[in-house]
């Protein structure tokens, strides 16, 4: 049996650095277990007291430990080929929190590389299959991290969180952008802060923000991106002024007239609702909307007002 | 730049007009932000980014999305629309930002990451031209003095100018204009101001900027960008005599004349102090949903116009029944469809196949001979495919001919209203 210890929060670059050291060596999948530094235990992905400080889970332990078998030659010996759909798959299933993906990857990339080259292509294979899952979550945590995260600002710098005061306090599009700073606290389901990180880096380059989470925090400083998976941060109790005006524009957005429960939780799973303050405004809207359907179904027309007449166009 | 010819009351706070001016906004079911051009932040000074597929981000308990800021610059209007809420018979409260307010919204929402950008639309004040220029006035600013490089929808008014017009498709990212019925008449006697043939000039105009954007000049230089994720319009459902099978065909050929990226349909929903002339009635949910899947199959999966409308009872698309399963029981003799052979056209055809299921198909046969498992493998409805299907261990004999089909492909939808309850509530 070959031990394999990855380090904690894998990624695609670094178990294939491995990887392909295994399959020169020519070891079956089945001969091998794998270890990440972060899989030891759930404790990322349920966050506990005890837990949050956790220095030592993030050791970087790349080196193999080979037990029984010979010594891995260079790497650099017989390439390996693979399809690019594999390294596009495996960059995203390697997020996933499961245990099994570094297992399910090597498994694939056997078969590719022994004598199903055309694997990726049959989807009805139950790895490949799997494999589209794990991908499928993976893709939808970071498109809804990208959608769900919402900043709030602070004053000062991320360690010492202050709720902005003003009551009103909009923006003020006077003040440079570069000298105000944002705070999100948001739980993704699979370690997507990277590619979460260069997301958020593109859109909002001109500020300085924060997403923490309970795996680690992204930080953007305007010139440098710095994901920390050692430092856990408690998801603070923030919320600035705008949340007021956003609360008002998502009652008022909403249709009465038409319910479709069904479909908003679809889109917006009620894990995500306790980190975005104006779904608390669920229950009363659905509830009070088929009254406010029925009485506008049966209200009286009304008098046109006394400048509708005076309204006209003028060229 | 301050209220003219209407006043607004100078007391209401920006809450205040914020909850008037989205609830005035609201029956515009348009809310996508896909398709714009991809940039970011990264050398500019302001905020923002854009490209790829668009991002809903939130959802509201009637099911659809929030994607963008969308309000009215002011629901004062001089027209008279009888489905409108904001049209100038009804007592609704009015209400209007001004520039800076639009802007602080817009830039204060993104920041906090609510939106994707804004979607602009207003009451005509004034003229048409006077109302178009203060909406393109918002644009250029979020544009050229912010740097704001997110997402820009702009309302078009038809009877601006064309020079207004460039200058619109020069900031935004997508314009529409909604042809709101399906029928040049309906619209005379619903929207007496508005005028079919000015809303398809208008949309000509706009394709041309869009399609001359896309060419290159004698030197080699592109053109000026012009409303990159082209343009869209919306059709209000259920608020005058049209059937499906027109509304269909409209679709269509908007689709064709113009090049539209979308047509948005709208259930015809209440709205408060509504018109004598227009009675309301049940947002025709389910009619609405069945009209989507059939813009679908004309977009994505090669059917035409008249081979869904051909289908239809008294015009009618069928509530209990999908309207790719409808299309199959009214032309048995298509099928079976061999998943092993026949080509991908062919293939789509088939009730419970989506493109997903397709591809998958196509990427597979190429190195063996598909069977039942090996679909179920790739397809959750392959319930509902099976009758239409052939593979290597299967024939449907004769399933296709079964009147039981019908029961088997179809929602459970017995009777319009009580049956749209069942489905949303």
């Amino acid at each position: 049996m070959v031990i394999v210890k990855l380090p904690a929060y894998c990624t695609f670059l670094e178990w294939r650095l491995e990887a392909r050291a295994l399959i020169q060596n020519d070891i079956q999948p089945k001969h091998i277990e794998w270890h990440a530094a972060d899989s030891e235990a759930d404790l990322l992905w349920a966050l506990t007291p005890e837990s949050s400080n956790r220095s030592d889970t993030n050791v970087v332990n790349v080196n193999c430990d080979i037990e029984g078998t010979a010594a891995i030659t260079s790497s650099e010996s017989t390439p390996i080929m693979v399809p690019a759909t594999f390294v596009r798959y495996g960059k995203l299933a390697i997020c996933h929190k499961s245990k099994d993906k570094f297992d399910l990857l090597y498994r694939l990339l056997w078969r590719i590389s022994h004598d199903e080259p055309h694997i990726l292509n049959m989807a009805m294979d139950a790895d490949v299959k799997k494999l589209g899952i794990y991908c499928k979550s993976v893709r939808r945590d970071l498109h809804k991290m990208t959608a769900f995260v919402r900043f709030d600002r602070v004053a000062k710098s991320p360690n010492q969180l202050f709720k902005t005061e003003h009551s009103d306090s909009l923006l003020n599009i006077a003040e440079p952008l570069n000298e105000q700073v944002f705070y999100s606290w948001f739980e993704p389901e699979h370690n997507v802060l990277a590619q979460a990180g260069e997301f958020f880096k593109k859109r909002f380059s001109n500020s300085t923000w924060t997403i923490a989470t309970p795996i680690g925090s992204i930080h953007w400083d305007t010139a440098r991106l710095t994901i920390d998976h050692s430092t856990l941060r408690e998801k603070p109790e923030l919320h600035d002024g705008v949340v007021a005006l956003w609360d008002t524009y998502y009652a008022s957005i909403f249709n009465p007239g038409r319910i479709k429960l069904k479909a908003m939780h679809a889109e917006m799973p009620r894990k995500y609702w306790h980190n975005m303050p104006e779904t608390r405004q669920i229950s009363a809207l659905a509830s009070e909307a088929p009254a406010r359907k029925q009485s506008m179904l049966a209200a009286e027309p009304s008098t046109p007002p006394r400048w509708a007449k005076k309204a006209t166009k003028q060229n | 730049m301050e209220n003219q010819t209407l006043i607004a009351p100078k007391t209401v706070t920006l809450n205040g007009k914020l909850k008037i001016l989205a609830d005035a906004a609201k029956y515009d079911a348009s809310c996508a932000s896909s398709g714009a051009q991809r940039r970011d932040s990264i050398k500019g000074a302001g905020m923002g980014s854009a490209g790829g597929t668009g991002i809903c981000h939130a959802y509201t308990p009637d099911g659809r999305c929030i994607s963008l800021l969308k309000i009215l610059l002011t629901n004062y209007c001089i027209y008279d629309c009888h489905y409108c809420i904001n049209r100038k018979s009804s007592n609704v409260t009015r209400a209007r930002f001004s520039v800076e307010e639009v802007i602080q919204l817009t830039l204060s929402f993104y920041q906090r990451n609510c939106i994707e950008g804004l979607f602009l639309s207003s009451g005509i004040i004034r003229s048409p031209d006077y109302t178009m220029e203060q909406i393109v006035h918002i644009a250029s600013q979020l544009r050229e003095v912010h740097d704001f490089r997110g997402y820009i929808h702009l309302k078009t008014i038809p009877d601006a100018s064309p020079e207004l017009l460039a200058l619109a498709g020069r900031y935004a990212d997508r314009l529409s204009i909604n042809v709101e019925l399906p029928s040049a008449d309906s619209l005379r006697v619903l929207a007496p101001e508005k005028n079919a043939i000015s809303i398809d000039r208008a949309m000509a105009r706009i394709r041309t900027g869009i399609d001359s954007s896309k060419e290159k000049s004698i030197s080699g230089r592109c053109a000026p960008k012009f409303a990159g994720a082209g343009q869209s319009t919306q059709m209000i459902i259920g608020a005058d005599q049209s059937n499906d099978s027109h509304i269909l065909q409209r679709s269509s050929q908007l689709y064709k004349d113009h090049r539209l990226r979308r047509v948005y349909y709208s259930a015809f929903s209440p709205i408060p102090d509504a018109s004598s002339q227009l009675p309301l009635i049940e947002p025709p949910l389910v009619r609405e949903h069945r009209l989507y899947q059939s813009d679908w199959l004309m977009r994505f999966y090669g059917f035409s116009a008249r081979e869904i409308v051909g289908t239809l009872k008294n015009g009618m698309l069928d509530l209990e029944l999908d309207p790719k399963s409808a299309w199959a029981l009214s032309n048995r003799q298509f099928f079976p469809v061999n998943v092993n052979k026949d080509c991908r056209e062919r293939l789509l055809r088939v009730p419970g196949f989506g493109t997903t299921t397709v591809k998958r198909i196509l990427e597979a046969r190429a190195y063996c001979r598909i069977r039942v498992s090996d679909l179920q493998g790739m397809n959750s409805a392959l319930k509902r495919s099976l009758p239409f299907v052939e593979a290597a261990d299967w024939h449907p004999g004769a399933a296709i001919e079964s009147t039981a089909l019908r029961d088997r492909l179809a929602t459970g939808v017995k009777n319009t209203i009580p049956g749209q309850m069942r489905l949303f509530a």
